[in-house]
């Protein structure tokens, strides 16, 4: 019944239109990075033309809409309790494969899944040109490799920021060795002197956006600082500034895949809804 | 107009060419050399990149261990459409649509912060029929029983389907599969095998091999065991990508006992199948087992086999917490005085339908798993093996599809339809909560190293924020809070939270250092600071009682922090970091006892006041209920007050717990000697304080074992080289060359275990390397 009804599907204008649709919105994908994609189904308006489409298809007539329908018409006492055809007719008299909530969605969400369902898995170059227009998405991000020295409020109170800059003057002038001002320091327990190399985001759940962010904007080979972590007052030099990298897609090939096929579905999906909407 | 211009089809297939940048076509990199010359305890069984991130001293991940998809028969019935692969994503820190309360997909949702590591456990019972029920091409898709699985339906109207779909979990002798797997052409199994294999794909393909090691994924299912709605429900957590042909759920392992059976499927078809297959099992949610999770073992063997698959126990889910109880209107707790055991509790012991909540004193007392740990101390006593040496995670148990969404708040909801809207999350589900986290200590971002964490227990569990905290004991010389060498000398003097201790320090305390660090937040939600650092140490006295008691140990309770009621803003200061180093008070060298640390935040406001404030309801608000009454009835509980329950607040003071330290009076007190690297020769002295209750050690086989990440020396003493001193003490001499090529010419953690016929004590240190010896 449901391969029938697919079928069916497969065979009407609207879906014609949808895989039109979704092909040219992949393509349009294809060259520029999409904004954040919006709800699949975002209202009831959807719901309702996804179950005009459905009794069009006339999908209530299926076993499960059939049983159904029996079901609340023998509830009703509609029809004698035995009569199946008795009951369902009455049922349908009483418009219920259309007002039932169940069946509502039963039969929406048949069409939705047939409507978004993946039609085959994309070709290798279709994979690749995806890819290459969100390579951003699979990358790896940069990466700091960093050296810091903290110092703690808590133990030093207003006094840190003058030991602060004081280790800082002793190791630009170069009388300080790295390892002899991290022993200066305090310790943080959870982080090391060498950090990373940690993305901007892996970093800033280490320490705090903000130390994130000021880190990321420093320049290598330098001691700078003090800057605010969550914790307290750190001197940081940079030890390595990691570009963004891209991997091969054999390495990442799933997730493009995953991503493809459920962008495509989606697409696929609302451009059966625009079908349905336009008079 | 309903047709497509050939010509802007034509156009679309054109425009889908321009993207093509020529991208690289080859196949897989070549595999790289498993591992590299760092020195790690654990051994690399994985094809991949080193990660360019490591600290031997280690360094905290996040994770989330308990992740359902649309895979879990009950996530479909609430509705849930996101698939393993959408829930990596999420993790990962990618955007997904979770689903209404119409059961359609239409939330977009994305975590503010990515997690480090992610399993997704869906419940391996029905995986094949779940599937076939979903695929509209199956032969059953229109049966009644899948209509039921798929039909949306408002929460208390779920029940008929929950109950048809997951008997089989809830009784002792389960059919193989639901009924229609039996019709013809219907094959459940190998449905059941393709979904386990699209679980193990989607994992491979999140996680990430590279160098960078930005993602861990675990292969991993649930079994589900629900004795009349009593849970005995377990996550099982491969540690690589060899795993079982099969995800061997309660339907095939019921026979073999609860949870006996899986144990032994795990054994028969990971463990000991020579694939390189491992695994940890982790019990869950005890507080709704009424009592069953943790039961007692019938001799010493099963005690150490379950100490041996279970390392770990979730203390904290959306499903309440498990640590420990108090009921503040009846002003008792179960087993305990400690009244901040009020946090998120389930009411029920037991998700019985019906069951009517029990009070306090009737409360089964191993739904909890501070008194579980308790009873432990007291089987090993008259057993010789702790059943419940178990350290601590915390996850969500998300129904739907993300991982590590624990953010009070912007509360997505975790039940999929269930909780989707408001009036659902205050009228069905205000017990529940937002779910906590996972924390492990590991060397770095990959599935060895954190599964070795998961399995030595260096581990701790959140309520959802991110605090770090870290446990040490020991002698721990020279460890001073505040010190650039605090973690070294630690490691150094001391076993890390999870591991064993003797009498270290003769009839004096061990010192236990503690280390928190607040939740570092994100910019638009800054973590909250942290309150106070407590010790929690459980005992068994003389006389076989039981006992806990709790020790602020850093920070204050009386700090002054609060909350604006208006806002929901911190006011008030806390403490960015925490440290104490601390001797137990009372501290008797002759009985064995557990410490855990439990860090605390300063108040903020839970989940439900959001949520309640959001929609015009203020639960702080003198009027508070003719709000509830102009907003919505669903709304009413958003006015519950604490006076009226014996546990809902609408402040909460979200918490940290660092996994156990046990100290066992026959355990190892001292190590001396040295490994010399030149030449691998071992001499090294151990000393037990006691010996071994019911041990007799002059005839017993006595072995000793030192490994790293494998094993440098595997010893069975001879007579002349155990003594029993005139105290009870024994002292072990050990003698005889380390395997070849075995020890490292670096500082490395050796794990040194002791076996005296069925007796086993163990502990792990950092061993420095000088002068060509490596010594304890």
């Amino acid at each position: 019944m449901i391969r029938r009804a697919v079928t069916r599907l497969a065979r009407q204008r609207a879906l014609h239109f949808l895989v039109g649709g979704a092909l040219l919105l992949a393509g349009v994908r294809l060259c520029a990075p999409p904004p954040p994609l919006p709800p699949v189904l975002d209202s009831s308006s959807d719901d309702a033309l996804l179950l005009r489409e459905a009794l069009a298809l006339r999908l209530d007539d299926s076993r499960t809409v059939r049983g159904r329908l029996v079901e609340l018409a023998a509830s009703l006492a509609l029809a004698a309790p035995g009569d199946r055809a008795g009951l369902e007719r009455e049922a349908r008299a009483l418009g219920l494969e259309r007002s039932d909530p169940v069946l509502q969605r039963h039969m929406v969400e048949l069409v939705r899944l047939a409507a978004g369902a993946p039609r085959q898995p994309p070709d290798e170059a279709t994979l690749r040109a995806y890819y290459a227009a969100h390579a951003a998405r699979f990358a790896t991000p940069e990466r700091l490799r960093l050296t810091q020295i903290y110092l703690s409020p808590a133990r030093r109170g207003a006094q840190a920021s003058a030991d602060a800059a004081a280790l800082l003057a002793r190791l630009d002038a170069g009388t300080l060795t790295a390892e002899a001002a991290v022993a200066l320091g305090d310790g943080l327990g959870s982080v090391a002197p060498q950090i990373g190399p940690l993305s901007r985001d892996e970093l800033g759940r280490r320490l705090g956006a903000s130390f994130a962010d000021a880190a990321f904007a420093l320049p290598p080979g330098e001691w700078r600082g003090p800057i605010a972590s969550s914790y307290g007052l750190h001197l940081v030099r940079v030890d390595a500034h990691l570009p963004a990298a891209r991997p091969d897609l054999a390495r990442v090939r799933g997730r493009v895949l995953h991503a493809y096929l459920r962008e495509r579905g989606a697409a696929q999906l609302r451009g059966a809804l625009a079908a349905l909407r336009a008079p | 107009m309903r047709g497509l211009p050939a010509a802007l089809c034509a156009l679309a297939l054109l425009v889908a060419a321009c993207g093509d940048d020529g991208g690289d076509s080859s196949p897989p990199a070549p595999t790289p050399t498993p591992g590299t010359d760092r020195v790690v305890p654990w051994q690399r069984t994985e094809t991949r990149e080193p990660c360019d991130d490591f600290d031997a001293l280690r360094q905290p991940y996040f994770g989330d261990l308990h992740v359902h998809t649309r895979y879990s028969a009950d996530a479909s019935i609430y509705g849930t459409k996101a698939g393993p692969r959408d829930a990596y994503d999420f993790a990962r820190g990618g955007e997904i649509f979770v689903s209404d309360a119409d059961e359609q997909p239409t939330r977009a949702v994305r975590l503010a912060r990515p997690l480090d590591f992610t399993a997704v456990t869906d419940h391996a019972e029905f995986f094949g029929e779940v599937s076939l029920c979903t695929t509209p091409e199956s032969s059953v898709y229109d049966i009644r029983l899948c209509n039921i699985l798929r039909q949306s339906e408002p929460p208390d109207r779920q029940f008929a389907a929950i109950v048809q779909w997951l008997f089989p979990a809830g009784v002792d002798h389960p059919p193989p599969s639901l009924s229609f797997c039996t019709m013809p052409g219907v094959d459940c199994d190998a449905a059941a095998v393709s979904v386990w294999g699209e679980m193990q794909a989607a994992a491979e393909e999140a996680y990430d091999r590279t160098a960078a090691c930005g993602f861990t994924s675990f292969i991993g299912y649930e079994h589900t065991p629900s004795r009349g709605g009593r849970h005995q429900h377990r996550n099982v957590i491969f540690r690589n990508h060899h795993v079982p042909p099969f995800a061997y759920s309660q339907l095939e392992t019921a026979a073999g006992g609860v949870p006996q059976g899986l144990w032994t499927a795990i054994e028969d078809h990971c463990l000991n199948d020579g694939s390189g297959c491992d695994a940890v099992i982790i019990p869950h949610n005890p507080n709704l087992s009424d009592g069953l999770q943790f039961f007692d073992p019938i001799d010493g063997a099963e005690a150490q086999r379950r100490q041996d698959r279970e390392p770990l126990a979730e203390i904290f889910q959306s499903k309440g917490g498990s640590e420990c109880r108090f009921d503040r209107l009846a002003g008792r707790g179960v087993g305990t005085a400690d009244e901040l055991c009020t946090f998120e509790q389930i009411k029920s012991s037991a998700e019985v339908p019906g069951q009517v909540p029990p009070p306090v004193d009737e409360y089964p007392r191993r739904n909890l798993v501070r008194n579980a740990l308790e009873d432990g101390l007291l089987f090993e006593t008259t057993l010789g093996a702790n059943p419940f040496r178990f350290g601590f995670v915390g996850s969500t148990d998300t129904h739907n599809a993300n991982p590590g969404d624990t953010d009070e708040t912007g509360f997505t909801g975790l039940q999929g339809n269930n909780d989707a809207t408001p009036e659902r999350q205050i009228r069905d589900s205000l017990a529940g909560n937002a779910g906590g986290l996972a924390g492990v200590w590991a060397e770095e971002n990959s599935r060895d190293a954190i599964f070795a964490a998961l399995r030595r227990r260096e581990t701790f569990a959140t309520s959802g924020s991110r605090p770090v905290v870290r446990l040490f004991g020991g002698t721990l010389d020279g460890v001073t809070c505040g010190a650039p060498d605090f973690v070294a000398r630690a490691y150094a003097s001391g076993t890390p939270m999870g591991g064993e201790l003797g009498a270290v320090r003769g009839r004096n305390s061990p010192r236990f250092a503690v280390l928190a660090l607040k939740d570092p937040g994100t910019a638009a939600t800054p973590g909250v600071d942290l309150q106070r650092v407590q010790i929690v140490k459980g005992w068994v006295d003389a006389e076989g009682q039981t006992h806990d008691a709790v020790f602020d140990v850093a920070g204050a309770a009386d700090n002054g922090a609060d909350v604006d009621p208006d806002t929901c803003a911190p006011r008030g200061a806390g403490a960015a970091e925490l440290c104490a180093v601390w001797a137990d008070p009372a501290f008797d060298p002759a009985q064995r006892a557990f410490y855990y640390a439990r860090v605390l935040e300063n108040p903020s406001c839970r989940w439900s006041t959001v949520v309640c404030k959001q929609a015009g309801v203020d639960p702080f608000a003198p009027d508070c209920t003719a709000q509830a009454a102009a907003a919505d009835p669903a709304f009413a509980d958003c006015c519950l007050r604490e006076a009226e329950d014996p546990f809902f607040s609408p402040l909460v003071q979200e918490r940290a717990w660092s996994s156990p330290i046990w100290y066992r009076p026959e355990g190892i007190a001292a190590q001396a000697g040295a490994i010399r690297t030149a030449n691998n020769a071992v001499d090294l002295t151990i000393t037990l304080a006691a010996l071994p209750a019911g041990v007799d050690v002059a005839r017993a086989a006595v072995t000793v074992e030192l490994r790293d990440d494998d094993v440098l020396l595997r010893a069975l003493l001879p007579r002349a080289a155990v003594r029993v001193g005139d105290d009870g003490s024994v002292a072990l001499h050990v003698t005889g060359r380390a395997n070849d090529g075995s020890v490292a010419d670096a500082d490395s953690f050796v794990t040194t275990r002791v076996e005296i016929g069925p007796f086993r004590t163990e502990t792990t240190r950092r061993w420095r390397f000088a002068d060509r010896r490596l010594a304890p």
